[in-house]
């Protein structure tokens, strides 16, 4: 697991902290035990763009857009991924 | 039903092709749309995980398909998730070892699996590509190549439409002919990150035009998961599932009970009066129907679920509720499972399906039967309407009312204290984060839904139907054997009372009454309460015959009974302390052989449904105990 975020990126937070309509993207994720190997394989990757959509009425679960499609992830997992804001390249490069 | 066996394991028997790809990839449907109805649905041995496999017929070659679990990678992270791994490699017993892999991922997120087949590729089976969700990847303006997909990855690429057939042909000539499929040349990275790397590159080429997100779901959710809209249709669509379940049931279980009852009483005429008709009527008959009766509540309970988990409103639902649920450590797919309990715990442990852990599903099964189910009402009603004073405590609240209320919230209380309980000692988490997709919504289609319906009530009467009906032969025998002729001066309810005390049944009524005395029962509850381990409710109808009341429809005349019946001191038998420990006794106890075979059949092995008896027999004897004391204490 990469645990060095970009240079030109800073670590601004876990998932769970970034609010409602917002996209941050992973710059990695903490540990590198079975949790942190099926966020992977779900696709939270270095790299990638997270969308938080909406959380749940009593705050817990929240709901994850990447990869086109949506994820419901509790605090106790989100918060084990470091995401950094979405630099202007990342805008505009977006549409590809 | 098929007539090919499981154990066609030489080389030169047909092909096995296992179908791998996440929960939510649209496996279960190809699954559905290439093989119709002819599922072999079974357990794999040790674990709680449903094992599907059918029979392919390939135009003249039959190959077989398993469906494996849903995973999301190949690293498990469980023992249960190690099931896809052994089946992979040949591990496991009496299934065959896999001559080809057809690996199934969602169109629209391609991005995310496409690691996940990377890994695949190097299990060292030929593989072919399923891309599924074609249409709902076009309906959002997505647009892949599969043709550089396919010469990216080197195997053969297919894209479907399971519901409406499209691509399956090209995928049927695929799987006649697994020698044919063409192989990588290089195989990916074996790295995870490298891995994901490899993947970026296939799909800056692949990916044409992103899909949209799908705006009808977007829309759709804005109200479905809304904090205050969403929560009311939660909680209104809950109501609705259990009123359906509780009461639309009730005449068709009204209609099938009056059935067997008429059968009985033919099967009674047409043969010779002595036991050989008794054992038709009140054995075989009688069985037959406590199968059946169940029918009604699982087809209706299944036909709700299983729409809304294919409308997409199941996720949703657990996403609303999962915080409450997660305080008790387990997820708020539990909860429509627990709900369905209220009216019978064997169409609600069925429903435990829908649970993706297996540790949780686990969990939700065992404390079910704590939940009020519909046949302790009998029982409750009895007591109540007999021992309980019909005073008013306030407003227009009465006493019998809120002793009623504090049987249901009890249940409920302990049931969620006990699950709290087994997750944090006995069963814990197995490390499986909580994680679920929200599919977007669809609508369903009737072949599929109508499949899934079917298949649970014939699993239910296959599996479970044969063990409820060896048990309610078993309990006839018990209650009917042996056979003492009344003395000629009885009336008929009083010998019936006395032939019953005279069968095994009530001599073991008499031999437990020591173990039992300290909660106040005496033999005749003993008999009582080993007849109503077919189901609570005959609780009712075997006091009615113990006390010779006549038929359990006369209630008035067993309530005269059971209040003016005396123990050898000359105090009541149903004094407060007894009444309290017997309705407290209902509330724990798993008098139920019917969900003692279902849990059997979901868990697959005799030593859960041994030991959710065994629990909740401590518990309800222990409880009992405490309320027997307090109640003596207090009154």
């Amino acid at each position: 697991m990469a645990s060095t975020p970009p240079q030109d990126a800073p670590p601004n937070g876990t998932l769970d902290q970034i609010p409602r309509g917002d996209s941050v993207r992973v710059v990695g994720v903490d540990g590198a035990d079975a949790i942190a190997r099926r966020l992977d394989d779900l696709g939270l990757r270095v790299g990638v763009e997270v969308e938080v959509i909406r959380r749940a009425p009593l705050g817990d679960p929240t709901v994850f857009e990447l990869h086109g499609y949506q994820l419901c992830l509790r605090r106790s997992e989100s918060e084990r991924v470091r995401v950094a804001e979405m630099t202007p390249p990342d805008v505009i490069g977006r549409e590809r | 039903m098929s007539t090919a066996t499981l154990d066609t394991s030489s080389a030169d028997g047909p092909s096995v092709f296992g179908l791998l790809g996440s929960p939510n990839a649209g496996k279960t449907t190809l699954f559905n749309a290439l093989t119709g109805l002819r599922a072999r649905v079974g357990n794999y041995p040790g674990v709680t995980v449903e094992r599907r496999e059918a029979t392919l017929d390939l135009g003249g070659i039959s190959a077989t398909l398993i469906d494996l679990p849903g995973t999301y990678g190949l690293e498990p992270i469980s023992a249960d998730e190690a099931v896809v791994g052994d089946v992979l490699a040949g591990r496991v017993e009496g299934v065959d070892p896999v001559d080809g892999l057809i690996v199934v991922a969602d169109a629209c997120s391609l991005s995310r699996t496409l690691p996940f087949i990377g890994e695949a590729l190097h299990l060292g089976r030929p593989v072919c590509v399923v891309l599924t969700m074609l249409d709902e990847l076009a309906a959002r303006g997505g647009q892949l190549d599969l043709e550089r997909l396919e010469a990216a990855l080197g195997v053969p690429v297919v894209g479907v439409v399971g519901h409406r057939g499209r691509g399956l042909d090209r995928l049927r000539s695929l799987l006649a002919a697994p020698g044919d499929w063409s192989s990588p040349a290089i195989l990916p990275p074996s790295d995870r990150a490298e891995r994901a790397g490899w993947a970026d590159s296939i799909l800056s080429t692949v990916i044409e035009v992103r899909a949209a997100r799908h705006a009808l779901t977007e829309r759709v959710d804005r109200v479905v998961l809304h904090p205050f809209w969403g929560t009311l249709l939660f909680a209104a669509v809950m109501v609705t599932f259990f009123q359906l379940i509780f009461s639309a049931a009730g005449p068709a279980m009204d209609w099938i009970d009056g059935s067997i009852g008429s059968i009985a009483g033919a099967a009674r005429a047409t043969l010779p009066a002595g036991w050989m008709a008794d054992l038709v009527a009140d054995g075989l008959i009688a069985g037959v129907g406590s199968v059946v009766i169940f029918l009604p509540q699982i087809l209706i309970l299944f036909s709700l679920l299983y729409l809304l988990e294919d409308i997409g409103y199941m996720a949703r639902a657990a996403f609303v509720i999962d915080r409450l649920m997660g305080r008790i450590g387990l997820e708020g797919r539990a909860f429509v499972a627990l709900l369905s309990s209220y009216a019978c715990a064997v169409p609600g442990i069925m429903a435990t399906r829908t649970i993706p852990s297996p540790r949780d599903r686990l969990v939700t099964i065992l404390v079910a039967p704590l939940m009020t189910c519909s046949a302790r009402l009998p029982v409750y009603a009895l007591l109540i309407s007999a021992f309980v004073p019909e005073t008013t405590v306030w407003g227009p609240i009465g006493l019998q009312g809120l002793v009623l209320l504090g049987l249901y919230v009890g249940g409920a209380a302990a049931a969620l204290a006990v699950a709290a309980l087994f997750k944090r000692t006995l069963i814990r988490g197995d490390g499986l984060p909580f994680a679920m997709e929200l599919p977007t919504y669809r609508w369903p289609t009737l072949r599929v839904w109508a499949s899934q319906v079917f298949e649970s009530g014939w699993a239910f009467l296959r599996r479970a139907g044969t063990i409820i009906l060896i048990a309610s032969i078993l309990l006839w025998v018990l209650l009917s054997f042996p056979r003492v002729e009344a003395p000629a001066h009885l009336d008929e309810q009083a010998a019936a009372a006395y032939s019953l005390e005279q069968s095994a049944a009530g001599r073991l009524g008499h031999a437990i009454e020591p173990a039992i005395a300290p909660l106040g029962f005496d033999w005749k509850i003993g008999v009582g309460l080993i007849a109503s381990l077919a189901a609570r409710e005959i609780l009712v109808a075997t006091l009615a015959q113990i006390y010779a009341a006549g038929s359990e429809e006369e209630t008035d005349s067993l309530r005269d009974a059971l209040r003016s019946d005396v123990r050898a001191d000359g105090r009541p038998v149903f004094d407060a302390p007894t009444v309290a420990a017997l309705l407290v006794f209902f509330v724990f106890a798993l008098q139920c052989t019917s969900t003692i075979a279902i849990i059997k059949r979901e868990t697959n092995s005799w030593r859960w449904p041994a030991f959710a008896f065994t629990y909740l027999f401590a518990l309800a004897y222990g409880m009992s105990f405490v309320a027997h004391r307090l109640v003596a204490a207090f009154v």
